[in-house]
């Protein structure tokens, strides 16, 4: 048999075939082949004849390996992916979903700038309220391992100190310092003031009095210089004094030489002994109770200058078991938890109470963590504010929620084409969760523009008893709480539309005017996410209503005494040039006289503590001819020491009795001035002419004036006495002096007086009254505005939101409504018809938004001043602007519908 | 009367009608190259010739197409062999193309019929 095969391969051999494909083609030809050789042979022919007509087979064999060639060409190739894997394709098919999103996005421009700016609303003020909570309460502090450092605070429920915590005895604190098990480092802080006096500006700054621990609790070491010795603690040492970054730069040029070197401070010299690191301001006012008057920012240290023994003179010293005025900060050591300090303490309160039970019993010692110290008084507020937040961000969510689906409605053609081209139920899925991540990003990108202008206005607005909140910025954590949120609204307002979108009759969404079962489905996802966004805005508005009334309540709130009109300034003697009492009471009795022969100066006083200036003196009394009570736990009265001229200044009515006379002086008896709820302490008697023993000393009262409010707009009001200032006293007091018109306007000649009087004091601190009551009242209202905006902002959205489904629903029902005019229904009927479609889910979102508010106002009773969690007046009026928004909102779309043309309607379609 | 597309009849006309054949005696039951190639000549009466060449040709293009399906058969005793058979679509176009074919030829047969005079 002749070899056919190699004929046949010569024959191939262009065509450069896949190895198996050219073995079969091959294969068959060589049969072929030999079967025709076989035939021919068995038919007569000779080999020879045989081969050559077998090989005539072959001829135009270059035709079949020309068409065998173009055959292989044209055979599907593989498609060759770069490192193909399951990754990279999921990668791809997601940019091709954003791709065509972007596409479709960019189709419906109106649809997509009103979610874009929803989202980006909602988006923004979460952003801008976690940026402050962020700074707030998040950010750890400044102190290496700030976990480790506590505050020690006393306790004791018998005394009617509210919910306030007093500081340790100054004797429990001297015990810690000689010995304890669990702290690496304590110091005890005392606020103060310093007048720098160098140079032509006599300034005041704040300052605070600190033992020699101070900066290594802290684990704070100076830029330049050194900490305090142990030995420079007491009185009686060399004066020394540490001084912060800015003070520095500001006042003294950044001299490089200024440690070494002596300033000027209250009137004595100091020398600078160190330099802080800059942004060390530690402590700062707004972090500690109103009682310590801690200034905004520390700026200078000094000792403490406590005196070791108690010796008779009054000053205060660590032996006394009694004297209770020292913020107290440890830094726990490595290896002991919070809950073994706390054990120490325990045991020690309950030592000591054992031991000294006239002082201690009844006390126990509380640690707390300085950075929930620090947070403290903003922690709840803020905590509010980012609920409301959170609210206003899923109204929004809903709202966009019910704009894709009704786009979904719109979009059912084309997915319908798509799904009969092939696409699959996931893959449209994937698709509109493409689009929604899309719409997320660019809301979430325009929300931080929102959020930067939230911010501005926030830090404005702040009254800085927010401590740390002007460090709030969009750092990188606002910045991945934004991505965050716009992750989790993309899921929360996409999941919903896009499951109903994709599911769809396919033969009923390709015909024209096709409606089906699904509409009506997907009306009722409308009409319960119209609900859910109803019951979130009452909820919203409820507490921010009830906010508003507290706020209003507490600014009608009366003070007790005169608010406009009165000018205040802070003067402090230094006790180098004034010492002992007789020079101070003298000096401001001379000042209050100037002051009060200034035109335009109808009366001038001075005070210890100016009511809601901030400061605190309590101290405890006891009321002649009352029952005995248990020492220890006698009743405390708020001191203050007033000048005669003061209570007719402030404007304080006198209940019962007189304040005090120009002749209520030292070498006169003592007499003293209470408050009315001191007054109710003595039962039926008239407490004028009785005897109360305050600071050690019997006095007679002499008159009872009106309450005044202290601590804060919102306490209420403790036991207040006053003592006559000539009798006792103080270096460092508040003149106020009332005037006519503008008090501000008086400024520049009451410092002149001072100036007169002594050049070296400033006047620090001018402000008026107005400001104080204001400043006291700036906390509430900061929070109560952010809440009021969010509540107008998430009812603004829920109307949008009601308006949009409506007009919606009333364009697809068109032809319907356009059927009922026809066969006779009155434009008044289908007025009723739409009102009563739009406000059935309104009406359901309100009976559960009043639930919720009532929940939710619970929460937030501690906020509360006047006003009860479940007041009706303000359920009551809230649910009505709800009802009277959502009826206006429904009220356009159901007059265009009521105006539809029935010929048109029935048209178009 | 089947409009016939003018473009697919002139491509046929050219081919001489070859895939008609080859699909048509592939209708009754799978056969083998040789075998088709035998047919051909023996009904036709030796008019109609095709060589290996040509016949692979059309085979292989057949088979591209999806017109028809080759497969390998083992018998006993036998080397394997490769059969075609009609698919579902080579039935639909050889149905197509016998009708095309039928009106082509009953057009020159209208044609060419004597005149009655």
């Amino acid at each position: 048999m002749p070899d056919w095969k190699h004929e046949i391969r010569r024959r191939l051999a262009g065509v450069k075939l896949e190895p198996a494909r050219e073995a079969a083609i091959i294969e068959e030809l060589v049969q072929y082949l030999e079967d025709c050789y076989a035939e021919l042979l068995s038919s007569g022919a000779t080999e020879a004849e045989a081969h050559q007509r077998t090989l005539a087979e072959l001829r135009g064999s270059e035709f079949l390996a020309r068409e065998l060639r173009r055959m292989e060409r044209q055979a599907p190739q593989e498609p060759i992916v770069l490192g193909t894997n399951r990754r990279t394709k999921m990668i791809a098919d997601l940019w091709q979903d954003l791709r065509f999103g972007a596409r479709m996005l960019r189709k419906t421009p109106g649809f997509t700038a009103v979610a874009v700016l929803t989202l980006a609303l909602g988006i923004g003020a979460c952003t801008a309220i976690f940026s402050l909570i962020n700074a707030a309460l998040l950010r750890a502090l400044p102190f290496p391992d700030s976990d480790r450092l506590v505050v020690l605070w006393a306790d004791n429920p018998a005394l009617s100190l509210g919910s306030l915590s007093s500081p340790p005895a100054n004797a429990d604190i001297a015990a810690w310092r000689h010995h304890n098990e669990s702290f690496a480092h304590l110091t005890a802080i005392s606020p103060r003031t310093a007048d720098l006096a160098d140079g032509e500006n006599p300034e005041r700054v704040g300052a605070a009095g600190v033992t020699a621990g101070f900066f290594e609790t802290l684990g704070v070491t100076p830029l330049v210089g050194r900490t305090l010795a142990p030995d420079e603690e007491a009185p009686g040492a060399p004066p020394v004094v540490l001084i912060s970054h800015g003070l520095w730069q500001r006042r003294f040029g950044g001299d490089a030489a200024l440690v070494g070197k002596s300033i000027s401070v209250n009137g004595d010299k100091r020398m600078v002994i160190g330099i802080l690191p800059p942004e060390f301001d530690f402590p700062r006012g707004a972090e500690w109770p109103a009682f310590y008057p801690f200034p905004g920012r520390t700026e200078v240290w000094l000792p403490l200058g406590f005196r070791a023994r108690d010796d008779g003179t009054g000053w205060s010293n660590w032996e006394s078991r009694v004297e209770r005025g020292l913020v107290v900060v440890a830094r726990l050591k490595r290896d002991i938890s919070l809950r073994q300090a706390q054990a120490e303490m325990d045991a020690f309160a309950v030592r000591e109470a054992n031991v000294h039970p006239d002082s201690h019993k009844g006390w126990s010692i509380k640690l707390v963590p300085l950075s929930k110290q620090v947070a403290g008084r903003s922690q709840k507020a803020l905590l509010i504010l980012f609920a409301a937040v959170g609210l206003l961000l899923l109204i929004a969510c809903v709202n966009v929620a019910n704009l894709l689906l009704a786009r979904g409605v719109a979009r059912q053609q084309e997915l319908a084409v798509r799904a009969a081209l092939g696409a699959n139920r996931i893959r449209l899925l994937r698709q509109m969760g493409a689009e929604c991540l899309l719409l997320a990003s660019l809301g979430s990108g325009l929300g931080l523009l929102v959020a930067e202008a939230c911010l501005k206005i926030f830090l404005a607005l702040n009254p800085l008893t927010y401590s740390r909140l002007d460090e709030a910025a969009l750092d990188l954590t606002a910045l991945g709480f934004a991505a965050f949120i716009a992750l989790l609204a993309s899921v929360l307002f996409g999941f919903v539309p896009a499951l109903q979108t994709s599911r769809f009759d396919l033969r009923g969404s390709l015909q024209e005017g096709s409606r089906g079962a699904e509409g009506a489905v997907r009306d009722r996802i409308r009409g319960w996410l119209v609900a859910a966004e109803v019951a979130l805005a009452l909820v919203l508005l409820t507490v921010a209503g009830l906010m508003v009334r507290s706020f209003w309540r507490v600014q009608a709130a009366p003070t007790g005494f005169r608010s406009d009109s009165v000018l205040a300034f802070d003067v402090q003697l230094p006790d180098a040039r004034y010492p002992g009492e007789a020079p101070a009471a003298a000096f401001f009795q001379q000042l209050i006289t100037r002051l009060e022969s200034l035109p335009g100066v109808l009366g001038a006083g001075a005070i210890s503590y100016l009511p809601l200036g901030g400061g605190e003196n309590m101290g405890s009394f006891v009321i002649d001819g009352a029952p005995p009570v248990i020492p220890g736990s006698e009743p405390a009265a708020e001191r203050r020491w007033a000048t005669p001229g003061y209570f007719a200044t402030m404007g304080i009515p006198i209940k019962r009795g007189r304040v005090f006379q120009l002749t209520d002086t030292d070498d006169h008896p003592q007499v003293v001035v209470i408050n009315e709820t001191l007054a109710r302490f003595f039962g039926e008697r008239d407490p004028v002419g009785q005897r109360i023993k305050v600071g050690g000393a019997w006095r007679t009262v002499v008159g009872v004036v009106s309450d005044v409010k202290s601590g804060s707009l919102e306490e209420e009001i403790r036991p207040q006495l006053y003592l006559p200032h000539a009798q006792w006293a103080w270096g460092e007091m508040t003149v106020v002096a009332q005037t006519e018109g503008d008090p501000l306007a008086q400024a520049s000649a009451a410092r002149n007086e001072l100036k007169a009087l002594d050049p070296l004091l400033p006047a620090a601190k001018i402000r008026t009254l107005k400001q104080v009551v204001s400043n006291a009242a700036s906390v509430r209202r900061f929070n109560t505005a952010l809440l009021a905006f969010f509540a107008v902002a998430a009812l603004l959205l829920t109307m949008l939101g009601i308006y949009g489904v409506v007009a919606f629903l009333m364009g697809r029902r068109r032809r319907e409504i356009g059927i009922r005019m026809a066969l006779g229904a009155q434009s008044r009927d289908v007025l009723r018809l739409v009102l009563r479609q739009g406000m059935k889910p309104v009406v359901v979102g309100c009976i559960a938004g009043l639930a919720g508010s009532l929940a939710a106002t619970r929460l937030v009773a501690s906020q509360l001043y006047g006003v009860s969690p479940t007041d009706s007046l303000t359920l009551g009026g809230v649910m009505a602007l709800l009802l009277a928004t959502a009826l206006l909102a429904c009220w356009f779309p159901a007059r265009r519908a009521a105006r539809v043309d029935p010929m048109e309607a029935l048209k178009t379609e | 009367m089947s409009t016939i597309n003018s473009q697919k009849f002139d491509r046929e006309l050219k081919k001489g009608g070859a895939e008609l054949l080859v699909l048509s005696l592939l209708e009754a039951r799978p056969r083998h190259g040789y075998e088709v190639r035998k047919l051909i000549e023996a009904r036709s009466d030796g008019v109609l010739k095709f060589n290996a060449a040509s016949l692979y040709l059309l085979l292989y293009r057949l088979e591209k197409r999806g017109w028809i399906e080759g497969r390998w058969v083992e018998k006993a005793g036998q080397r394997r062999r490769r059969f075609y058979k009609l698919t579902k679509d080579g039935k639909k176009a050889l149905a197509a193309q016998r009708s095309i074919w039928e009106s082509f030829v009953a057009a020159i047969n209208r044609v060419t019929r004597p005149e009655n005079a």
